[in-house]
Order: structure tokens, then C-alpha cells, then sequence
């Protein structure tokens, strides 16, 4: 079960990285960038962090048998 | 003609640079252990962490990253940002199975993905079909990077040295290489490509940041709508990019050769920890690179857009004479990336040839017998993968997304396969041909100029056969796991 989540929870911020939110035009920028772009760019940022977490804590795990 | 984008200097720093990939592999020559396919093909299996990360970083990073990224985020402005989302999925997705992977390389002594797949499911079918549709893909690959590099080296000599005959001279350096000292040759080259490749990335970014005012400015100076977000359409191909490159980069069979060759399970993970921050300082850079590049060089054709940096430095190196080296360092990480990438492919082809299918029709055949079968097919491929590269017509960006098509339909096998040991061989070749037929039907149905989109609903033809893939093995594993006794 644990296995499962942790191969789930990364790909779920996979799918919150895609700007779905953001329909109109704003004019919030960062760093010249508009804010669906910063936001899409931090989701990714996150999952690299939440990745970098996996594999040195759960490297194991990732490896056991199972058939769940 | 044009005039060439580097100085004599220059031109001698390149060819150095070049020659100096044959001296490497004579090296790896030297250093060989033995004549068997596990030293040829995996060096031994003895890579540390620097040399795996750089060989993995610059495998992975090719001239597709360098031209073809650009090239997207010049047409496409900000949504080429799920580049950089996509290359840091694909470590996600070795997460899935790298660890238990390379324990079991380790134990049975595999060489290639249908050494897996024959372990795992005992089927020669399979591992014949996982096989072709591996070197079906890898050759697009290499067809994509020998583009790339015609591109490059037309644009630095201005035509002295044409699109073909740039194809042709690198490609000759990299079978010669590749073929006197196998994956170590690879991997010694592809340190020096991903140390040129980084560094080249890093530089051109801060360069043009300075000289072009970076994205503020460039926010300022455009009119175009780069800076609104995507619609629903796009939000789709986002999020399918997404799942095409995640199923289909990860189960590259060069990257999993490297999976192979790590010299330990620890070194294996710090590599794999370090490659998942990669994108922020290559993808994100290029992709910057290339908006700011559609500011000060609009209208560019999309054929055109795919030398949009190479536009920028040529500018750059006019403008400010200073940052001549800048370009030449570029232009070398460029060919650096590109070769890499090929060299990679071309090892994991001839591996896949000469284990899967060569030794299976000839199982009595020895090892030293097989490594020169293989060097023998590579000669043969990378004239034939040069052939297509000089007529074939599609941009870079459309190459690497058709590899990735079918490339992605072994994933199943690979990324649930490991892990769900009733998954059986009946299951996953129904997925897998499911799978294919779909996206095949989707690809050559467009190509055939019949009223089907390329991305119906604005989501890849792979990603329509990865779906019926995965829903044919989810009902076959319900229904076998019901009906077991």
C-alpha cells in the first residue's frame, strides 16, 4: 500500500504541474514570467524535491517483491 | 553562403575537440578488461557516481534540448515549460523501477531491456517486439540528433562544410569511436560532452540575460501572446506531453544500459538525485534562450526556429566581439550533447540487435564473435539512420514526439511489469499490442492525410495506445487474480 503511494503521490503533482487553473490573461508577472508560468515551474520544483526525498529514503521499499 | 559563425580559432578548438573523441576511444580500448559483451556494452559494470551522472545527463540532454527546445519555446513561448517538467518526470518514473531493476541486473547478468523482458516474462515474442520497437525508436532518435547536427555544423562554416556532409564527418567520428572502445569510450566521452554541455548552457544564459535584458525585458518589448496561458486544448497536449515523455524517456534502453553499468546501488541513487534538479539549469535556461530569441528575431519560419540560439550568439559575437568564445563553447556543447546522445543509442541499437535477436538465432555463437556482430551493425546503422537524417523532412520537435509514441507502449511491461509478478506474458503482449496498433493507426493515418488529427482531443496518438494498453492490462489482472484458484 505504501508502495503505491508513493509511486501515486509523485504523479499526482505531475498533473497539478499543468496550469489548469489559469484561463484568463494576467497581468501578475514575476521576473517577467506570468504567474501561470511561475506557478507550473514551482509545481515542477516540487516534484523534483519530493523525488530527490524518494529515492534517498525509500529506495528500498521501491525495490521489495510485491503484487498489490 | 553565409559567413561562418566562428573565427579560424575556433574552428581549430572544435576540431581539437573532435579528434580528441578518437584518442578517448583508443584509451577505452586500452582499458578493456576483457572481450565480452558485458565489458563492450556496460563497461564492465563498474561506473562511479561522476561518471555515471555525466554519461545519464548527457545521454539524456541532446540536441534536441539544445535546438529543439528552443526551437518550441520560439513558437510556442511559455508552455515549452513542460520541458522542464517532463525531464524531471522521467527521474520520477526511475524511482518506479531503477531500484529493483538494477538489483536483478546484478544477479542475472543483463545486458540489455529484452534481457529483462525475457527474464521476467519468458517470452521470445515479447522480447522480439519489445526489441524492435526499441531500435524502431533509437533510430528515430539517432535520425533526430544527426539533423540537429547537420543544422550546427552548416550554420558554424557557413556552408563550407554542408547540412550532409556535416552529417556524414561526425557521424564517422562517432562510430570510430564508439566501436574501439564500447560503453566505456561512451561514457569517458560523455563526461567531457556533459561537463561542455552544462557549463555551454550555464554561460549562454547568463550571457544573453545581460545583453538582451533576459525575459523582463523581452516581456516588455513583445506584443505576441506568449505571455497568456494556455487553453483547454493546450492544457491537454500539456499534460499528454507529460505522460509520453515520463513512459517514454524512462524506458530508453541506452539510460537503462546505464541503470546496468552503475557500479553500486548507492551510486546509482546520488546520480538519479542530482539528474532530477537538471532541468532547472539546462531546459529552463534554453527554454528562456528561446523566448527572448523570438523578441529580437521575429518571424522566423519553423525551420528557421530551430537555429534561433545559434541566430542569438552569431548577433551576440557581432555586437560584442568579447563573447566570441562563448559561441565557440556553445556550438561545442552542442555537438557535445548531440553526440552523446547518439553514441548512446547507437550502443544500446547494437546491443539490442546483437543479444535479442543475433544470439537467439545463433545461440552457439561466442562472445568475442558477438562483440564484433555488433560493432559490424554499427557501422551499417549510423549510415542508414545518416541516409534518413538528410532526406527526411520533419521538424526535430515532431521526430522526437513520433520515437516516443512507440517507445512509450513498452512501458507497461517495464514500470508494472517489475512490480506485479502475475502479470503475465499473455496480458502484457495484449496491452502492448493493443497499444501499438492504436497509436500506429492514429500516426500513419494523419501521415496518410486521412481526417484524423495527429493529437486527437490534443493528446498524442502514444498516449491514446498507452491508454488502451493500460486498460487491457488492468482488466486481464482483475480477471486473472478473480479466477485464481
Amino acid at each position: 500500500m505504501k508502495k503505491t503511494l508513493l509511486f501515486i503521490l509523485p504523479l499526482f503533482i505531475l498533473f497539478l504541474s499543468v496550469p489548469w487553473i489559469f484561463s484568463k490573461p494576467s497581468s501578475i508577472l514575476f521576473y517577467g514570467m506570468p504567474i501561470w508560468a511561475v506557478y507550473s515551474l514551482s509545481v515542477s520544483f516540487l516534484y523534483a524535491v519530493v523525488i530527490f526525498y524518494f529515492i534517498g529514503k525509500y529506495w528500498n521499499i521501491s525495490s521489495e517483491e510485491s503484487d498489490t | 553562403m553565409n559567413s561562418p559563425l566562428v573565427s579560424t580559432g575556433g574552428t581549430i578548438f572544435i576540431i581539437i575537440y573532435l579528434l580528441s573523441l578518437i584518442v578517448i576511444g583508443l584509451i577505452g580500448r586500452y582499458f578493456r578488461k576483457e572481450e565480452s559483451m558485458s565489458d563492450f556494452y556496460l563497461a564492465g559494470r563498474g561506473m562511479g557516481m561522476f561518471v555515471l551522472f555525466l554519461t545519464l545527463y548527457a545521454t539524456q540532454y541532446s540536441g534536441n534540448t539544445l535546438i529543439g527546445f528552443a526551437g518550441k519555446a520560439y513558437r510556442n513561448g511559455f508552455t515549452a515549460l513542460v520541458t522542464v517538467t517532463f525531464m524531471c518526470s522521467v527521474i520520477g518514473a526511475y524511482f518506479i523501477f531503477a531500484p529493483k531493476l538494477f538489483r536483478l541486473s546484478r544477479k542475472y547478468s543483463f545486458i540489455t531491456i529484452g534481457d529483462f523482458i525475457q527474464f521476467r516474462y519468458k517470452s521470445t515474442a515479447l522480447t522480439i517486439i519489445v526489441s524492435v520497437l526499441s531500435i524502431i525508436a533509437l533510430v528515430n532518435y539517432i535520425v533526430t540528433n544527426l539533423k540537429a547536427m547537420g543544422i550546427i555544423i552548416e550554420s558554424v562554416t557557413g556552408g563550407t562544410v554542408s547540412f550532409i556532409n556535416g552529417i556524414i564527418l561526425l557521424s564517422l567520428i562517432m562510430v570510430i569511436y564508439e566501436t574501439l572502445g564500447g560503453m566505456r569510450s561512451v561514457a569517458w566521452t560523455d563526461m567531457i560532452q556533459g561537463i561542455l554541455l552544462l557549463v555551454g548552457v550555464v554561460f549562454i544564459f547568463g550571457l544573453v540575460q545581460d545583453n538582451y535584458g533576459g525575459v523582463i525585458a523581452s516581456q516588455i518589448q513583445s506584443n505576441r501572446d506568449f505571455w497568456n496561458p494556455p487553453d483547454w486544448n493546450e492544457k491537454r497536449l500539456w499534460f499528454s506531453t507529460i505522460i509520453i515523455l515520463f513512459s517514454g524517456i524512462s524506458v530508453y534502453p541506452h539510460a537503462i544500459q546505464r541503470i546496468y553499468s552503475a557500479k553500486s546501488e548507492t551510486t546509482l541513487k546520488r546520480s538519479l538525485q542530482i539528474m532530477v534538479f537538471m532541468p532547472f539549469v539546462t531546459t529552463l535556461f534554453i527554454i528562456f534562450v528561446g523566448i527572448i530569441g523570438a523578441v529580437q528575431f521575429p518571424d522566423l519560419s519553423t525551420k528557421e526556429s530551430e537555429y534561433v540560439t545559434l541566430l542569438i550568439l552569431s548577433d551576440l559575437s557581432e555586437k560584442v566581439p568579447s563573447t566570441a568564445p562563448i559561441l565557440i563553447l556553445f556550438i561545442s556543447a552542442a555537438i557535445a550533447a548531440i553526440m552523446s546522445t547518439v553514441d548512446s543509442a547507437l550502443l544500446a541499437i547494437s546491443s539490442i540487435t546483437t543479444q535479442d535477436i543475433y544470439r537467439r538465432i545463433r545461440p552457439q555463437t561466442n562472445e568475442k564473435s558477438l562483440t564484433y556482430f555488433g560493432k559490424v551493425f554499427s557501422w551499417v546503422l549510423i549510415s542508414i539512420a545518416a541516409v534518413f537524417a538528410i532526406y527526411l523532412p520533419q521538424t526535430i520537435w515532431r521526430l522526437m514526439e513520433i520515437k516516443l509514441e512507440l517507445l512509450c507502449q513498452i512501458a507497461p511491461a517495464i514500470l508494472i511489469g517489475i512490480h506485479l509478478k502475475q502479470l503475465d506474458k499473455s496480458i502484457i503482449l495484449s496491452g502492448l499490442t493493443s497499444g501499438t496498433f492504436i497509436a500506429l493507426l492514429i500516426i500513419l493515418s494523419n501521415m496518410l492525410g486521412l481526417q484524423v488529427p495527429s493529437k486527437p482531443w490534443g493528446i498524442h496518438a502514444g498516449v491514446w495506445g498507452l491508454t488502451v494498453n493500460c486498460m487491457i492490462i488492468f482488466i486481464l489482472y482483475q480477471r486473472k487474480i478473480r479466477t485464481k484458484p
